[in-house]
Formats: structure tokens, sequence, C-alpha cells
């Protein structure tokens, strides 16, 4: 299986881009990872910014990007966030995440069960999003929220992904719900999984964790054990990723990147 | 009477095999001579459609051949042709005929409300009271509005006895319509986490195999073209008929659902629609609410061939009764026949 990272970056985002690109290949992560940014990174292999795709706020710029990378010759295309980080080289394989699906994101926590503790995701009450995710098809009796920020496709997936992905938001818009990508994101993730406990978060807390609550507050990720709280049920659970979503970090990784980028 | 039905005959989709079996029962009406006319002539090449008319006493007649003075009926199911070429609907209303609508789908297209609005359609037909909930609007009401069932020919379709197999075979067939499957169809069937199956689906479009580009169709999957084999035939395959369609299809009156039971087998469907009018849960099959109860019923189905058997002879006689019973239907279509003709 031919596997490639890749990303999208732009302003301060392609410094902290290069950080993870640096951590990537610190670790000893052998796979290509490209870049689209509007500055050369080290580390990558380098894109311009297409035009075209219009950088929006919901980031669906990520779907038409998507359509792009997988004309390249992969099998496989990871997508992550400029704000991860590598702490060590994963021990899991990325056919051993997929298990045969086409696609994978982290179904962080469950929005309709009885620990859940927020009434909404990105604004739409947990009963709701749970009706409409099952007049989308959707089967399984849990739905959980994922984070947009790491997700695997496959190429002959990618197509389809885009899809569903703009049905999805559709969709929900037609039901005065203008919600992110990360949405359609999570759809995509329950609909296609021959068995959704595959892409459920907590199977992987040594392959990767988002880090919302400052675990890693301006500080670069460690390889260390750290508290993961579960977005929808608060519920808390030990952790030591070898990938950190370091999103409350940004601040010391774009200092990082430049330094990266000028040394 | 005369009755001139405006639209043509085919193996494939609800309203053209609803009329297939209709014209059965109408050429066997002495008191009633039926004209089909096609949208276009090069239907009468179909050389199996003009002998399925000539041996029921059904005339056939291009439009364009078609008298501008007419007397008795015009029939229409679902042909909307007839409104998005305007000149079709102004030839029929011209002629003299009381035209009968009957749009089988959910949904109205805009020229068939304009269409409504400027009186064209004489009587307005629905094939359920579900149907009519969904369909009747402000420009209906100002029609005759009928609910007429479709209808089956009991001859055409049969019990299937089955054998006992190893192999638990489940199943759908329907037109080679995107919307007649799911985004996870495959999973669909393959989270049933049935021991043994094999899977026949009928009616895939050239699309299909891309569509689902994403899934390895392994050998327990036969994946058929539309009428790749004959209705019955491949009815006679499965051991349950288990629908599925695109969540954002609505479905009125499935035929295919009826031609399953007839055929003797169990169905499973979900409890929306107009399911629970034509499957009796936990008599003729299963309705679920959620997918895991879908799941529990076909595993049920798959371990229990006697309960298979039982609900398939269910589902059968249920069936005949609701659906082929000729003299039930006559009288629906007497009663419009008779409201329009004094």
């Amino acid at each position: 299986m031919k596997i490639c990272y890749w990303s999208i970056a732009w302003g301060k985002y392609s410094h902290i881009l290069q950080s993870l690109l640096k951590s990537f290949k610190d670790v000893g992560m052998t796979e290509d990872f490209h870049v689209f940014s509007d500055i050369p990174l080290k580390f990558a292999q380098n894109h311009n910014l297409i035009s075209s795709i219009e950088l929006d706020r919901l980031q669906f710029f990520k779907f038409y990007y998507l359509k792009e990378i997988s004309k390249l010759d992969y099998d496989v295309f990871i997508f992550i966030d400029a704000d991860h980080f590598f702490v060590r080289k994963p021990d899991i394989s990325i056919e051993q995440i997929l298990n045969g699906d086409p696609w994978h994101s982290f179904l962080e926590s469950p929005i309709n069960s009885y620990k859940t503790q927020r009434p909404d995701w990105w604004g739409i009450a947990n009963k709701d999003l749970a009706n409409y995710f099952k007049e989308l098809g959707i089967n399984s009796t849990e739905i959980r929220n994922t984070n947009g920020g790491f997700w695997i496709c496959k190429k002959d997936f990618a197509n389809k992904a885009f899809e569903l992905a703009f049905n999805s938001h559709n969709f929900l818009r037609s039901k005065n719900h203008i919600v992110p990508e990360e949405v359609s994101i999570g759809y995509i993730s329950h609909l296609v999984s021959k068995n959704i406990s595959n892409r459920f978060a907590e199977k992987y807390f040594n392959y990767w964790g988002s880090d919302w609550t400052s675990n890693f507050n301006e500080i670069i990720p460690q390889d260390r054990s750290w508290e993961w709280v579960s977005y929808m049920t608060l519920e808390k659970f030990i952790i030591n990723p070898a990938i950190v979503h370091a999103m409350r970090s940004k601040n010391i990784l774009m200092e990082n990147g430049k330094n990266i980028l000028t040394n | 009477m005369n009755i001139y039905i405006f639209q043509w005959i085919s193996e494939l989709g609800g309203a053209d095999t609803r009329l297939k079996d209709l014209l059965k029962l109408f050429g066997s009406i002495k008191e009633f001579k039926v004209t089909c006319i096609p949208n276009d002539d090069f239907r009468f090449l179909e050389k199996q459609n003009i002998d399925f008319l000539l041996n029921n006493n059904i005339d056939f007649e291009s439009f364009k051949t078609l008298p501008k003075k007419l007397d008795g009926i015009a029939l229409s199911f679902c042909n909307f042709r007839l409104f998005s070429e305007k000149a079709r609907i102004d030839q029929i209303k011209n002629s003299g005929l009381k035209f009968i609508w009957s749009n089988d789908m959910m949904w109205h297209t805009n020229e068939e409300i304009d269409a409504l609005k400027n009186q064209m359609i004489d009587a307005y037909l629905y094939t359920s009271e579900f149907h009519k909930e969904r369909m009747q609007n402000e420009f209906t009401k100002n029609t005759k509005e009928f609910i007429v069932p479709n209808y089956f020919d009991s001859n055409s379709y049969s019990y299937y006895q089955r054998d006992t197999k190893d192999i638990f075979t489940i199943g759908k067939h329907s037109r080679p319509d995107n919307l007649k499957f799911s985004d996870d169809f495959p999973l669909f069937y393959n989270n049933l986490n049935l021991k043994n199956p094999r899977y026949r689906v009928m009616g895939v479009s050239d699309n299909f195999k891309q569509r689902f580009m994403w899934y390895n169709f392994d050998t327990k999957w036969e994946l058929l073209k539309a009428n790749q084999e004959i209705t019955s035939n491949f009815l006679n395959s499965l051991d349950a008929y288990v629908y599925n369609s695109h969540p954002i299809f609505i479905e009125n009156q499935s035929r295919a659902i009826v031609e399953a039971a007839l055929n003797g087998l169990p169905i499973i469907a979900p409890n929306k629609y107009n399911f629970p009018n034509q499957i009796i849960d936990k008599q003729t099959g299963f309705l679920w609410d959620t997918y895991e109860e879908c799941v529990n019923s076909a595993q049920e189905l798959e371990d229990n061939p006697s309960l298979r058997k039982e609900m398939g002879i269910k589902a059968h006689n249920f069936s005949k009764d609701i659906w082929c019973d000729k003299d039930k239907q006559l009288k629906y279509w007497n009663n419009i026949f008779s409201s329009l003709i004094s």
C-alpha cells in the first residue's frame, strides 16, 4: 500500500506545518509528505496553493484539495492539519487503522449516549444531529463527534468522499445548520465503516490524540502521558499518543517552524 | 368505452409494469376498447411488447396519426413527457378525452403543476392514502381525486416453494437508479453479519461499480443488470428480500416488494413510508426502526428456515388478497370512468 501524508497551510500555519514536518522526519517517518503552502517548506514535497480553490471559513477546501492530491500515484492519502506533532514513531500501520475500510477519522465522543454532557455539536442539538444522520442513512446506534484535523482516504474513495461531504453539508444547510467540514468528515466515517468501533478514538490512544484542553499549553508536545478529555462526555483518560493534535501549542510551533526554516 | 393509454409497457419500473398488469385486466373486459399510444414510434419495433398487446386485445396507435377528435378516456401513469412536451397534453385535452393522470412518484414536476393549474387533468390518481397525504395540494384538489392501489396479475406472480440450503441468499431488484441504493449499500448487507450469505442484486447501473469502487465485492456478491434475469427466476433464487434505497428516496407503493411477497419471500424493510401497509411486521416479514433490528431480523431468518417458509406463505397470501383482486380493481376503475363520463 503506497501511502502519503499531506497538508495545506498558509500564513502562520505554514510555519506551524514546518514544525510538524520536522517532527515527522525526526521520529523516523519515511513516507512522502506533500504540502500545499504559500512558502516552500523543508522535508516536504511542495506544491503551490491552488488559486482556484477558495480557502473557505468552513474548511471545505480540504475536499477540493483531496480531489487534486488523489490524482497522485498513492493508494492512501492521510490528511493532517498543520498543528499536529509527532512525538514518536507510531507502532500501528495505516492498514490496521483502515481495517479494510476506505476512510478513517477518529470518532471521539458519543453525542447520543447517557454519558453525553454537552447539548450540541457545532450548534446542532444532539438529538437533532442523531436524527439528521439517520435521515442521511447512518445506521449505527451510537453517533459520535469527530476531529477534522486527521483523516485517511483511499485513492478510489476520494471522489465519493467529496460527494458525500457536500451531500451531507447541503442537507444540514437545508435544515438551517451551516457547519464546518468536520461534521461531514464524521458523517463519512459513520457511513462507510464496516464496524464503526474501528473508528473510535479510544482504540488509538497510543496513536493519536487531540489536546484541546491545553495539556501542552504553548509547549512543544512531548512523548509522555497526558489527560485527554472526551469532548462530549467530559470523561477523562490518560493517554500517550504518538501524534498529538497540538491545537493549544500554535504559537510555540510557529516559532519553532520559523527557526527550522531559517536554520 | 374507449380507453386511450398514453404510455408504453416495459419490464422495468413501477409505472410500466403496473400498466402491463392492468392491460391484462382491461383487455379481458369486452366493454373496454383499449389503445396504447407510445411517446415514440420506435416502440412499435419491440416485438415482444407488440405480441403482448395483441395477445391481450390491446390496440396501438401512433401519437402522430391519432384522430384529432376522440371519445372516451385518456389515461397515463407517470409519463411526464405528456407535460414537458406540452403539445402532447394539449392534443389530448383538445381531442375531447377525459384525462386521468396517475403520478406514482413522490414528487410533482413544474409542468405537471402547470397542467393541473390549467385544468388539463380531469382526474388525479393516488396509489394509497400515504401517497395522497404526501402529494395532495391545492391544485390536485381542483380535480377529481381517487385512490387506486397497484394491481398485480395473479397468474404472473406465483408462489415458489424453496428448498433449505446451506447458503442463505438475500437480495433485491429495482430499476438501475442510484436512488435505489443507499450510499453505504454494500455495508448495509455486509453488516447484517450473516453466517453463510450470498447477496444477489438485480438492477445495478453502469456506474454502480464506480460508485462503490471503495468496496471489495467478493464472491458472495452477484451484481446483475436490470432485467438480466426474468424477475420470477431472480426472486426464486432468494431466501429473503432485504429492501434498501437511498435515504432521500421516498418509496411510494413498491411493486418490487409486492412481487417478492407474491413469490413467497419474507421481506425486511424499514418501518416507514408506505411499507407498514405492505408488510405485516413479524408475520409477512420484518419492519425495522433501527439497523440493529434489521440485523436481528435477517439473522433470525437465516437461522430459521421454517420461519422463512411460514412468513413467505403468509406474504404470498396476504399480497394476493390485497393486490391481485381483479373485481376490486375493476370497481375502482369503473367508479372513476363513470364519474367522468355520464
